[in-house]
């Protein structure tokens, strides 16, 4: 029987959809069978970036309705045989589907694959809920903005009102030298703030962008710092320790030397 | 080079702006509490006490802090001694304990924990 994880977010844009593709690709990469759902009905996303938009016929609504069979809706990805996509539906509502239908397909998919990654819509709605409702265990992902880490709050709180174990964290987009001058929140602020575990911090990477402009999400990539972050956190949900390493500017002599003497408030003890 | 730093230092960065922002708002979120509220509670403190003993209505502090996985209303009430001088820094506890009364001005509030505003569907 395999495990159910939902990436989720409440806030929009922080990076839900690229975390499901690369964790994916990353747990597949370990050899595990993974199925991912796009859980983002009206608004399909996964399947461009994982550069699969070209081979949709069927998705999660027709399977739900029994207009085909599971089998027929998963779509192979190109690079690993091993990770499978069942894509939104793009011209239904978030309504064509109710939580009991998706936790269904969870338990069925469960059967067949070690890791079922479902990537949620924002809100706090029924596609939300939706999301959630055959998860085994929640990841949240934020960025360390103010509007992010409030929206993060609020589903961690939704999370553990239905009765699934507290969500872990992960912070996307840590731009290491915007902290270190004091203009982004540390990892230490937001853990603080939402005090659940952290699961894994991925820097801010121009790598991201290019590899959904391919559609080869980051995780294949050697290079990729990103990427390397995302196959960190599938080691992690596999229970592997991989020690946590909080990313750090890689900046030149001149600039390190204008931030010490940069104006900066001592820290409040 | 501490000592620049210090020499230098303003304003709090936009970071810690940020931090404490989110506390204050989230608080508010996870108490479901009306904007007004805290500052209704720090009144009604205030008058209750000053029937009994003479405080310095003007440095009533009233904030919810994170402890462990409790958010705790914590209050800090300067009461004036008999010369009618207001003593700064010796904040009278209010339901709590003085060892872990920090002295002076309370710190912003921090509420993260379990608490029922948050788990509400």
């Amino acid at each position: 029987m395999g495990r159910c994880i939902t990436v989720t977010s409440g806030k929009g844009g922080v990076g839900k959809t690229t975390t499901t593709a690369n964790l994916g690709m990353a747990l597949a990469m370990t050899g595990k069978s993974v199925c991912l759902i796009d859980a983002d009905i009206g608004l399909r996303n996964l399947d461009i970036v994982l550069g699969l938009e070209n081979r949709i016929v069927y998705d999660v609504v027709d399977v739900i309705e029994g207009n085909c069979r599971v089998k027929q809706a998963l779509i192979r990805d190109k690079h690993y045989q091993n990770l499978s996509l069942i894509p939104a539906a793009q011209t239904r509502d978030k309504d064509a589907v109710t939580p009991e239908q998706m936790a269904d397909l969870c338990q069925k998919l469960k059967k067949d694959f070690d890791f079922v990654v479902i990537d949620s819509p924002a809100g706090i709605e029924q596609g939300f809920r939706n999301a959630i409702a055959g998860a085994d265990e929640v990841l949240v992902v934020t960025t360390p903005e103010v509007s992010a880490v409030r929206d993060a709050d609020r589903i961690i709180g939704l999370v553990e009102s239905n009765e699934l174990p507290p969500p872990r964290l992960i912070l996307n987009r840590l731009n290491p030298a915007l902290v270190q001058r004091g203009e982004m929140m540390t990892t230490e602020d937001v853990q603080d703030i939402l005090a659940i575990d952290l699961v894994g911090i991925v820097p801010e990477d121009s790598t991201i962008v290019m590899a959904s402009n391919r559609g080869e999400p980051a995780a294949l990539s050697t290079t990729s710092k990103a990427g390397k972050a995302y196959r960190e956190i599938a080691q992690r949900l596999l229970g592997e320790e991989v020690p946590l390493i909080i990313p750090v500017a890689n900046e030149g002599l001149f600039s390190r030397m204008l931030n010490a003497i940069r104006p900066r408030q001592r820290v409040a003890s | 080079m501490n000592f620049f730093r210090n020499l230098f230092a303003k304003e709090p960065s936009s970071a810690q702006l940020a931090k404490q922002r989110l506390q204050v708002v989230l608080v508010q979120d996870h108490l479901s509490m009306a904007p007004g509220t805290m500052e209704a509670i720090k009144a009604e403190i205030a008058a209750v006490i000053s029937r009994h003993l003479d405080i310095d209505p003007e440095g009533v502090e009233v904030a919810v802090e994170r402890r462990g996985h409790n958010d705790e209303l914590v209050a800090n009430i300067p009461v004036r001694r008999h010369s009618g001088r207001v003593r700064e820094g010796a904040a009278a506890p209010v339901g709590r304990p003085q060892a872990a009364q920090p002295v002076g001005r309370p710190r912003p509030s921090l509420a993260t924990g379990r608490s029922a505003g948050r788990r509400r569907v």
